[in-house]
């Protein structure tokens, strides 16, 4: 990419832009609760806001919690889980109570019922490896990417696999939901791979203007807007038209991931934002002024280790994973 | 069998070296950046505030990436004289400190200093007129209308370079309202982007060394004139992903590569013309027009110019030219199988009607009034085009000269940038004002719109976004002025004729 990093004048910009009074937060996020869980690692991490359930991925399986307690509620067998999602029901733009969930590992993807939270079907990937997953809106598929090269498309009602392909991908967030596009963040090349999921093919990279090292996406399928965290700090935020990255703001620093979320506060407080929760434990909320304004709104020193994050938008918080020397956390996130 | 192939490569070779020193004569190859590797670029800068931050660093960082060795001098240094291949001068950059210090520089720049250019006689000097600073608070409308560009001419090197394939829009910063700096360049400039409807509001425009800017200054070097402000390189478009794929979509995006382009065209090898010399020059011509069927279109058996225009074709035949003369009446198809046409001006316009204008072989036209049925200037008369001297037609007087602008063009006969006298004696002299696409190589004196001789290139936008189907040039002859040419008007005669049915720089 030709213009670069590390720029004095331009990382003076972003810290301005971060420190201004006009970008102060309406909200201070900041952690009011803690849930322990079972097992070694906890990585994705999906809300059934109106079940009030917390589905963890882990090395056990996806632990189910009590998201206002965190009690268990049980756990859906997946030998080294890393993602899990739930399956929107949207009631025009209303989200109603998901009956649907996926969740992938050890080199499969498993659906299951959210009402008897038992396994309903198993598919293979094509490749080992981490694997993520993401839900297109548009398609009403669920999408599995997996960093050993392969994306494979699931019709999220059925469950059937309607595309498998090898592509090469990343290890970074993936993110879907419009166009048939997946993107995968490529942490070693510093690019967003774009890959389309009707032809299992790259349709082309979004390389990174002055980040490296980016880890973390989050998708505003209405705003066509890429949110990219990157290790060293710097988050991106892309027009997915052009691949243009049109912003660049001051986060936290190491791995990331992010959610977007319209009205995360509620009515009358912001539009809409991009949180990003990176792994020194600092929850940067990107705020949409309009559809070409954005400012960091607030950047929130939660704890150390954060890995995935998921928006409950009943409460209005965050729910993130996390590890505490060996025990891993669900990290409750609110103001 | 190899050694035919390697001999055949070498011819190919051959005529390649061939090829490309004659670009680089003719000031239209622009270097890649591999060629210009290591060339030294000094930018010369304000200093950034806390409160206006500027993208200066990042242009030094984006041109390192492109091998060039970058250096920062602020505006209150003393002047480079040697060691730099180019000068960029930053809107950030302090104009009253800059006070004109580089504009006889011999050392090519690239500036976005907008109220700098006054001082380095790239436009003249009043603010709102000559140029114009856009700022996203105070001219907030205006501010979104700069977002969308207008290349202008996609025959000039730069735009041939990002495969711009015809005049069209693209989007020159990204969707934000945005600062920006426009100028209006004397008629020697190539205005490569032009802004806000207006095709004298020129986003980026060029000047070749030994062409004349404001005020009857020379360039001294190369000179671009680009829509940057303080901290809005990085706004620069480009695409990426899914969309490069889409021709349309990767010319809508292609500001930083016309910046990359310019900066390189600015670094490149200018165009050396030949030097005044009209014996020379005739042998030329006839070097290149022996053999070739020109077309003469004239008024046969007319009261006036008889004479003058058996003289051009006398010349013609001369020359070596295979000369078939044919009435105004007769149809434009009279003209296939020729290979140019010259257009009398001993023709009515009215007469005339629209023909010639589709021809798709080279057309030297003699009468300024036909101008805009040939799409050559749009269709107000004694506004779009007009002439001196004719009573009761134009408010002028009658003028013998004209001024050399653009010497680095061939047309320009290797005159240098002056006053010439162009017919004996004060006369009629028409003129036009074509489109920013067009070359000018001499205007009326005093009136820059008044453009006496300028050609096309083939493929360049005329008036009504009408595409040159060959090159077109205009050069006042007005009967029976032929006779009266001067040696320097019998030379320039030679040399637009000599470009005229020259081969395009375009396919």
């Amino acid at each position: 990419m030709s213009r670069i990093p590390q720029s004095t004048g331009y990382l003076l910009c972003i810290m301005l832009l971060a420190s201004t009074g006009r970008v102060m937060s309406a909200q201070n996020y900041k952690v009011i609760s803690e849930y322990k869980l079972l097992g070694s690692s906890a990585t994705g991490i999906a809300v059934d806001a109106a079940g009030r359930r917390l589905f963890i991925a882990g090395n056990d399986g996806v632990a189910v919690l009590n998201a206002d307690t965190g009690a268990s509620l049980g756990i859906i067998p997946l030998k080294n889980a890393t993602d899990v999602l739930l399956v929107p029901v949207m009631n025009g733009d209303k989200r109603g109570a998901s009956t649907k969930g996926y969740a992938t590992g050890d080199g499969k993807v498993i659906s299951f019922s959210l009402a008897d939270m038992k396994a309903q079907g198993t598919d293979a990937l094509p490749t080992a490896g981490v694997s993520s997953l993401c839900y297109d809106e548009d398609a009403k598929t669920v999408e599995a990417v997996s960093t050993g090269g392969s994306i494979v498309t699931i019709d999220a009602g059925s469950g059937k696999v309607l595309n498998s392909a090898r592509v090469a991908t990343g290890a970074g967030q993936i993110a879907c939901g419009t166009l048939n596009q997946v993107y995968v963040a490529d942490t070693a090349a510093n690019v967003v791979h774009v890959l389309n999921h009707q032809t299992g093919r790259n349709d082309g990279d979004f390389p990174m203007m002055t980040g490296h090292r980016p880890s973390g996406l989050a998708l505003d399928t209405k705003g066509r807007r890429l949110f990219v965290a990157c290790e060293d700090g710097v988050i991106e935020v892309v027009d997915t038209d052009s691949g243009f990255t049109f912003t660049q703001l001051k986060g936290g620093a190491g791995p990331a991931q992010a959610t977007f979320a319209w009205t995360p506060q509620g009515k009358g407080q912001w539009k809409a934002a991009a949180f990003v929760a990176q792994r020194d434990g600092t929850l940067t909320g990107v705020r949409m002024n309009a559809y070409i304004n954005y400012t960091v709104g607030g950047a929130y020193k939660l704890s150390p280790g954060l890995r995935a994050i998921a928006y409950d938008e009943q409460t209005h918080h965050f729910f993130l994973t996390a590890t505490h020397g060996d025990v891993p956390v669900v990290v409750v996130a609110g103001y | 069998m190899l050694k035919l192939i390697s001999a055949g490569s070498m011819v190919a070779a051959t005529l390649f070296a061939t090829a490309l020193a004659a670009n680089a004569q003719d000031g239209t190859y622009i270097k890649s950046a591999a060629e210009l590797h290591g060339k030294r670029v000094l930018i010369v800068a304000g200093e950034a505030e806390a409160d206006h931050p500027n993208d200066d660093r990042l242009v030094a960082q984006h041109l390192t990436e492109q091998g060039y060795i970058v250096t920062m001098a602020k505006d209150d240094d003393a002047v480079v004289t040697s060691g730099e291949d180019l000068i960029i001068l930053s809107s950030t950059a302090d104009p009253r400190v800059l006070a004109g210090k580089y504009a006889n520089s011999a050392v090519p720049v690239f500036t976005w200093n907008t109220v700098d250019y006054p001082n380095m006689r790239m436009t003249g000097p009043e603010r709102h007129v000559d140029f114009e600073t856009l700022d996203p608070v105070q001219d907030y409308m205006r501010s979104f209308s700069v977002l969308y560009g207008y290349y202008t001419n996609v025959t000039t090197p730069i735009v041939r370079e990002i495969g711009i394939p015809r005049s069209e829009m693209f989007g020159t910063l990204y969707l934000e309202p945005q600062a920006f700096g426009w100028g209006k360049p004397a008629p020697s400039a190539d205005i490569i982007v032009a802004s806000e409807g207006d095709p004298t509001h020129a986003a980026v425009f060029t000047y070749e060394k030994g062409s004349t800017m404001y005020n009857g200054f020379v360039a001294p070097a190369r000179r671009v004139g680009f829509y940057l402000q303080d901290a809005t390189f990085h706004f620069l478009t480009a695409v990426h992903g899914p969309a490069e794929h889409d021709p349309d979509l990767a010319e809508w995006w292609s500001g930083l590569k016309l910046f990359d382009a310019s900066i390189r065209w600015a670094l490149s090898e200018p165009a050396v013309p030949a030097p005044y010399d009209p014996a020379a020059l005739m042998n030329r011509l006839a070097a290149a027009i022996k053999g070739k069927r020109i077309l003469f279109v004239r008024r046969l058996n007319t009261p006036e110019g008889e004479e003058s225009d058996d003289h051009i074709a006398e010349h013609l035949k001369k020359l070596g030219a295979i000369v078939k003369e044919v009435d105004q009446t007769e149809p434009d198809t009279v003209a296939q199988g020729e290979d140019a046409i010259i257009l009398s001006a001993t023709n009515s316009k009215y007469k005339m009607s629209n023909k010639y204008r589709d021809a798709k072989i080279p057309l030297l036209c003699l009468e300024g009034l036909m101008a805009d049925t040939l799409k050559m200037a749009n269709r107000r008369r004694y506004i779009d085009y007009g002439e001196h001297g004719e009573p009761k037609e134009s408010e002028d007087p009658p003028e013998a000269y004209l001024e050399i602008v653009n010497s680095s063009n061939v047309m320009a006969a290797g005159l240098k940038p002056s006053y010439v006298k162009y017919i004996k004696e004060a006369d009629v002299l028409k003129w036009a004002t074509p489109t920013p696409a067009a070359l000018t190589i001499a205007v009326l004196p005093n009136s820059f719109h008044e453009r006496a001789i300028f050609g096309y290139e083939k493929g360049s936008t005329m008036a009504d976004e009408f595409v040159a189907p060959a090159r077109r040039t205009l050069l006042p002859v007005d009967n029976p002025a032929f006779d009266d040419l001067t040696e320097q008007g019998h030379a320039l005669f030679d040399a637009v004729l000599l470009w005229t049915i020259s081969p395009p720089a375009t396919k």
